[in-house]
């Protein structure tokens, strides 16, 4: 295995002139040294003397400065200081990220008042600590000034009184007509926003309720009631398969309640000496998802594809448990042999095998449900009891609203947390003309809200109460962090004002739990504050058998009957931006994508195959056109695409997002089109043309580069089950060198901290860079920036690809070396859909022998007792020569200052919209107290979040007890939903991390060129092996 | 080859003198000419207010505490006994010295702590400290406070540079006094020779090429140590004592009152900043306390304001004015402090940072907070090795070393607390 090679990205395999400059340089971009001693300013006849005179200016200028006079500051304390409080002690509030089809339940880490970070909540059986990118980076859109901060009516600023009073005259009228009145939203999951909305229904008459989701699962609620008569997303256990066969459905990323899934299914992708035994996952897909670039098998289908192959896996199941087998599923040879390898292995794991499918299409999806019904896959991995509340969008409700709208019999329509103006478009924009009085609760001024007549702003789930029932039976309450920031009120809070209702949510909450959740008795108060603390209240419900009532063969003859040809286009979500949301979010917009690593821009991902033939690299232009849409988008050429398939993704191209956000991309929700019943996310027959125009896009993952270094070590199931260090045995010979040193040897006395990253367990998600952007004040860069190798990531998620598959196999480096490295190998390409996706954090090392600290001219970077690499900002002078020394590449420099640290505001940098953004004061209230803002001309790097160790320290000695193992976590392990960090104490031999140092699968990183890293990696075990019985 | 002779000879040596002359006065003047004694009277005052200060008044003023007055003990009794005494007084008691057991009944036989770890030195500078300002007249608390030893270098430097340079000048004035003097005698003698060798003016040859060289040399090094000294120095703002917006006196408070810092300072064990009380604490006290001894009812009316007191019905129902407190320890952004670190882990006296804080009636930095400050409490400090059960399962080695009397104690410096990362990320 070891001979493998690995790459990030095509300009890599190809070696391109751009991409050897980049590998070469650590710094890509030369000083102007040359350029500003060749110039006039030099060789002018009077330099010297103006050389004096700005001598004489700067002296006088710094002296002018430096006699300034220090600040006056201010210490302000409360007149009554609440109990809870202490100033400059963090508070943790339980709470709960629900946003749309979004769920995390979460802790709230306030300082003096202001939220700052999110945690994962354990108590929480649904997301049981994990977050997500999105959950991370929510907090910033508290601190968003696109937010409306005051009642709008049209262009007018409103107080709530009397907006109510208008608002409330209107709707009276409607009820007083029996007009109808719609209320349309994203999904949700709130029990008793759902009755806020059912009362407001009952109040009004003539009322309904819309769901509506840009990246819908329509298709999923529909085929169960088809099947089973009940219109339920069911909830999924991957923890309980050991089989799982996905069609595009990407459950790690995006599809339904990622983190609950991404939760279950490493479960069963840790292996260990004692469980050595690992879930099988078979993806079908067309382009690479984040689920699809961990799955053992994955085979590239296009769209339309997808269908045939669900079909033919229903045959073969069918077939093999002795039923009828429908007609269809002609799919490529290729396909079929891993459908009927697939079909075998579920068929033997019957029970504890899943099926999911992401398809939109219902038809699609009955048979996906006939297949887990034959494999008995209902009351054991799925559960239709304990269904799933994410999700909900109902496609046919809003195209009947839609048509409402445009027949003019909606009269009063109200939008909440719903951009349809920007994923439907003109089509809705047009409709909601019809509609006499349209309210918006959206939080900001968006595309749908700028035309309607009320803009009612909903405040920010961190300053509002609310619930969530993620799943039926598991409860999640909201609580305020902090109070609105702007002059908003919570949407619940205004549907009771305009039904009149004297109470506020909170207590309409309360009462609703009493009533409905919780027990009524004497005991409430104590079991809500209970929930209040705890964040969660679960109740179980056993999952019961189903009897599958669904009609395959017409199932299947709708499927067959989808028209398809020529070249098709997939529109997907990606795992950060997700659907459009948070399209101002410069954290989001800055964190590379998970598979393209290309931030602040919409491309379209294609063939390798096509763009040879067309001459095309990563960069250049195409018109991307169908049934009446074209768009001109910059390519980036992806392995692993389906041939003939491209593929785009939503989440950009906001006009009213807010400043970060307006303008970045482009907008691609045109190509989602409609079979009637639900939206589909692909077209065929696309045209795709070159135009000959070119653009340099930001894109990270070539950047950093190990230059071909054998850094990824991994192996099989098999292998590893015989010999537990299998993949590992080039680096053991290296640790017995360990010792053999002309440094001396560092004393650890008390503490020594490490990390070890399980590959097996990291799933490439991103969250643990989201987390550590903000617990690490790191700086946004923006575009410009990033285009020149200028981003600031502590920690990066590296993506590697390497061959596997058919025509491939033969390409490793002793087949084809090159000079530099892996080189030269782009041309001998001969499968481009079959790539395997390893991802592997880099982070600071923390090397014992450090490469870094060596060269620093004034110590800025040394060793601590505790194994800490320390970088330390005041003393850095900037000469970037520990960055060039290190052979891991994490050393970020701020060649501008980002985050308005320094004290002459006018070096600021802020051309690009996203830093603009960030240094806003309003924006700079998310930063960390506990950590320096850097200024320009000082590197910086991951400190393994040295101020949460001090502060765990800082606990036990307050408290007079040991330091437990466990308590000191950094942010990027607590983010982490899939339990792939380890942290601790390596000189305490009970902790966690002592015993991952011990495990035969660890290994360093280049521990060939003795640096000694305190950060271990676990070997990659694959289950890719066709012996499976 | 010039020829062997005297006159060449003495003419180079004196030149060469007179070149160690002045490199000796710059060195002197850069030094500042700080007499030393045998003891430093500032080291004493530190340990003095951390150690001694809650139980005896400072030595200028004649007044028991719960201990009595060390007004000129130095006098009263030997250095040998006062280091015996301080080290371990029950010992000392112990072994029946008389003057020690009278002491012990004259104070109400109150037992004065025992101090194992102090040295020699350390007593030492306690009582140089003493000595120094045993004599100093007291404060009578209307405002400077006289009871420290000037610290601040600057300050020091221009108490003595005033003489210094007085000397200097007198030397200078006398070296070229003797100069011309065995010029002319030198010229006197050999016209008298009859050697007839052609000299230079006085003016040319003391501004010679390499003179003048020299003495550039000399501005530019002196220049050079200005500007980096100064440069160290900016920013720090020892001394800083900012009018507040309520006349609070700490010696009020914590002086005369003996109020526990604590009690308005509650964040000092549990958070990075010791919290500047909300006004409500103050109110525990000041519903019943309406008027001050100084400022009678004016200032504290200021506290009713800022809660929205209303003294006539007794209730809070006015609006609330926030006090706005001037900060006066400010330390940079890239520099993190913690208190409850110092104060609950470290188990430090407010006062070894914030200077006799129950003496001041205005606030004022008592130290530079400069990182070699910080530092050098750092390196001599002792951590709560053996009370805190924190450092026990870590720190083995060193508790072995402890527990053997290898070593008598365990400083910040020795577990890391001299890294960068301490303070700095």
């Amino acid at each position: 295995m070891e001979n493998k090679s690995y790459w990030k990205g095509i300009a890599e395999l190809e070696e391109t002139p751009e991409f050897i400059q980049e590998r070469d340089k650590e710094f890509a971009q030369e000083l102007p040294v040359e350029e500003i001693f060749n110039s006039n300013f030099v060789s002018k006849p009077r330099a010297r003397r103006d050389f004096l005179k700005m001598l004489g200016f700067s002296v006088t200028a710094a002296t002018v400065a430096a006699s300034c006079r220090i600040p006056v500051r201010e210490a302000i304390p409360y007149v009554l200081k609440p109990e809870e409080i202490v100033p400059g002690l963090a508070n943790y509030y339980a709470s709960t990220y629900a946003d749309g089809s979004d769920y995390c339940s979460i802790l709230v880490k306030t300082r003096d008042g202001r939220p700052i970070k999110i945690e994962g909540n354990k108590n929480s059986s649904i997301t049981q600590g994990g977050t997500s990118a999105r959950t991370q980076a929510s907090i910033l859109s508290l601190y968003d000034k696109a937010r409306t901060a005051y009642p709008h009516a049209g262009d007018k600023n409103h107080t709530w009184d009397a907006i109510d009073g208008e608002i409330k005259s209107k709707l009276d009228a409607v009820k007083a007509k029996g007009g109808n009145i719609r209320i349309l939203s994203s999904t949700v999951m709130s029990p008793s926003t759902k009755s806020v909305i059912a009362d407001f229904g009952t109040y009004y008459g003539n009322t309904k309720h819309v769901v509506f989701e840009p990246m819908s699962h329509s298709g999923i609620l529909y085929a169960n009631e088809k099947s089973f008569g009940k219109q339920v997303i069911p909830g999924y256990q991957f923890d309980k398969a050991k089989v799982i066969v996905s069609f595009a459905a990407d459950f790690l990323g995006t599809w339904i309640s990622p983190i609950e899934y991404t939760k279950q299914y490493v479960k069963n992708r840790k292996v260990s000496k004692e469980k050595s035994e690992m879930s099988r996952h078979y993806q079908f897909e067309s382009h690479l998802s984040l689920t699809g670039s961990n799955a053992d098998f994955r085979t590239a289908v296009k769209p339309s594809e997808l269908g045939s192959a669900v079909i033919a896996l229903y045959n073969a199941i069918a077939s093999a448990s002795g039923k009828s087998t429908v007609s269809g599923g002609t799919i490529s040879d290729k396909a079929k042999k891993s459908i009927e390898q697939a079909a075998k292995e579920l068929m033997n794991a019957k029970g504890a095998s899943l099926v999911v499918c992401g398809s939109n299409d219902t038809n699609c999806q009955v048979i996906v449900n006939g297949i887990n019904d034959m494999l008995s896959s209902y009351g054991n991995t799925i559960d239709l009891d304990n269904y799933s509340n994410a999700a909900q969008g109902n496609d046919k409700d809003v195209f009947t609203l839609i048509s409402e709208m445009e027949a003019g019999t909606v009269d009063a329509l109200i939008i909440y947390n719903t951009n349809p103006g920007y994923v439907i478009g003109k089509k809705f924009m047009d409709a909601m003309k019809k509609v006499a009085t349209t309210i918006s609760l959206n939080d900001r001024n968006d595309e749908t809200t700028g035309s309607a007549t009320y803009h009612c702003p909903d405040s920010h789930y961190l300053e509002s109460w609310n619930d969530a029932e993620p799943r039926s039976g598991k409860y999640s309450l909201s609580q305020p962090a902090i109070n609105p920031i702007f002059n908003t009120r919570q949407a619940q809070d205004s549907l009771l004002k305009w039904l009149g209702s004297a109470d506020n949510y909170l207590t309409y909450l309360k009462n609703n739990w009493q009533k409905n959740i919780l027990a009524s008795d004497a005991m409430f108060q104590s079991s809500w504050d209970d929930c209040v603390r705890n964040g969660v209240y679960e109740k179980n419900t056993e999952a019961s058998m189903r009897v599958f009532g669904g009609d395959v063969n017409a199932a299947a003859s709708a499927l067959a009957a989808v028209k398809v040809g020529g070249m098709e286009l997939v529109v997907y979500e990606p795992v950060g931006l997700g659907n459009g949301k948070y399209a101002n979010n410069p954290w989001l917009l800055e964190m590379p994508d998970t598979t393209t690593k290309v931030v602040w821009d919409t491309v379209v991902l294609v063939p390798v195959p096509w763009a040879k033939e067309n001459n095309l690299v990563d960069g250049d232009c195409v018109d991307v056109s169908t049934n009446g849409t074209s768009v001109k988008l910059p390519i980036v050429l992806q392995p692993g695409m389906a041939n003939g398939t491209f593929a785009v993704s939503v989440g950009l191209g906001r006009t009213n997002a807010g400043r970060a956000g307006n303008g970045v991309g482009v907008n691609v929700y045109p190509f989602v089109s409609s079979n009637g019943e639900t939206m589909i996310y692909n077209a065929a027959n696309v045209s795709v043309k070159p135009n000959g125009e070119k653009i340099q896009l930001a894109v990270t993952q070539t950047h950093s580069t190990f230059e071909g270094r054998n850094i990824i070590q991994e192996t099989t199931l098999s292998e590893y089950k015989k010999n537990p260090s299998a993949g590992n045995e080039s680096i053991k010979e290296f640790e017995e060198l360990v010792d053999k040193t002309l440094y001396p040897k560092y004393e650890y006395n008390g503490l020594r901290w490490g990390m070890n990253i399980d590959l097996n367990s990291c799933i490439g998600c991103s969250a643990c860079h989201v987390a550590c952007t903000v617990e690490n004040n790191v700086p946004v860069v923006g575009k410009d920036e990033v285009r020149r190798v200028h981003e600031m990531h502590w920690l990066r998620i590296d993506r590697y690809y390497s061959f596997k598959g058919e025509g491939n196999d033969l390409i490793t480096k002793e087949s084809h070396p090159s000079a530099q490295g892996i080189g030269n190998q782009y041309d001998n390409v001969q499968n481009w859909e079959d790539v395997q996706v390893v991802y592997q954090p880099m982070l600071c090392q923390h090397c014992e022998n450090a490469p870094c600290e060596n060269v620093c001219p004034v110590a800025a970077t040394n060793h601590s007792s505790e194994g800490l690499n320390q970088m330390t900002y005041n003393r850095c002078i900037g000469t970037r020569y520990c960055a060039n020394n290190c052979p891991y590449k994490v050393r970020r420099f701020n060649w501008f200052d980002y985050t308005t640290a320094d004290s002459f505001p006018w070096n600021t940098y802020n051309k690009s919209q996203g830093v603009a953004m960030m240094i806003d004061d309003l924006t700079r209230m998310v930063l960390n107290p506990d950590v320096t803002v850097r200024s320009r001309g000082v590197i910086e790097k991951c400190s393994f979040c040295v101020q949460r160790l001090q502060d765990a320290k800082l606990n036990a000695k307050k408290n007079n007890r040991p330091l437990n193992d466990g308590e000191a976590k950094t942010a990027c392990q607590t983010a982490c939903p899939a339990d792939a960090i380890t942290f601790g104490n390596v000189n305490d031999k009970e902790s966690a991390v002592s015993k991952t140092r011990e495990d035969e699968r660890n290994y360093y990183v280049l521990s060939e060129i003795h640096t000694m890293p305190s950060v271990g990696y676990m070997v990659k075990v694959r289950n890719n092996e066709n012996n499976m019985a | 080859m010039a020829s062997f002779d005297k006159p060449a000879l003495s003419a180079y040596f004196r030149r060469f003198a007179t070149k160690i002359f002045i490199s000796l006065l710059f060195i002197v003047s850069l030094t500042s000419v700080r007499v030393y004694a045998d003891s430093d009277p500032k080291k004493g005052e530190e340990l003095f207010t951390s150690n001694c200060r809650g139980c005896h008044n400072p030595p200028n003023v004649d007044k028991k505490l719960t201990g009595p007055s060390l007004k000129n003990i130095d006098q009263k009794h030997t250095e040998a006994w006062l280091i015996k005494w301080i080290r371990n007084n029950e010992e000392f008691r112990k072994s029946g010295d008389k003057d020690a057991i009278k002491i012990f009944e004259d104070n109400g036989k109150v037992p004065m702590n025992t101090f194992p770890s102090f040295s020699d030195d350390d007593i030492k500078n306690i009582i140089a400290y003493v000595k120094a300002i045993s004599n100093v007249a007291p404060d009578d608390g209307g405002g400077e406070t006289k009871n420290t030893v000037t610290e601040n270098s600057e300050n020091e430097g221009s108490n003595y540079s005033g003489i210094l340079w007085i000397v200097v000048l007198t030397l200078l004035a006398l070296s070229a006094l003797i100069f011309r003097i065995n010029r002319n005698l030198r010229r006197y003698a050999e016209e008298k020779n009859g050697d007839n060798i052609p000299h230079k003016s006085f003016y040319r040859e003391v501004f010679s090429k390499g003179n003048v060289a020299f003495i550039i040399f000399i501005i530019v090094l002196y220049s050079g140590y200005w500007l980096v000294s100064a440069s160290q120095g900016l920013g720090r703002s020892k001394g800083y004592q900012p009018i507040q917006p309520i006349k609070f006196s700490h010696a009020v408070h914590a002086g005369q009152n003996q109020i526990n810092c604590l009690y308005c300072h509650a964040g000092a064990e549990k958070s990075k900043t010791a919290s500047i009380p909300s006004a409500m604490i103050c109110m525990n006290c000041h519903k019943a306390i309406d008027k001050g001894p100084r400022t009678g009812t004016e200032e504290i009316a200021k506290i009713y304001n800022a809660v929205g007191y209303n003294t006539t019905s007794g209730k809070y129902d006015g609006a609330q004015h926030p006090i706005k407190w001037i900060k006066i320890h400010n330390l940079p952004d890239h520099v993190y402090f913690n208190h409850a670190q110092h104060v609950k882990a470290g188990q430090i006296e407010c006062q070894k940072c914030h200077g006799a804080i129950e003496t001041m009636d205005e606030v004022q930095q008592a130290h530079s907070l400069s990182m070699g400050w910080c530092v050098n409490c750092h390196r001599e400090t002792g951590v709560q090795f053996e009370q805190n059960k924190y450092y026990e399962p870590l720190f083995t080695k060193l508790h072995e070393e402890l527990k053997s009397g290898k070593i008598d104690k365990v400083t910040e410096g020795e577990i890391g607390g001299t890294e960068c990362q301490k303070c700095h990320y």
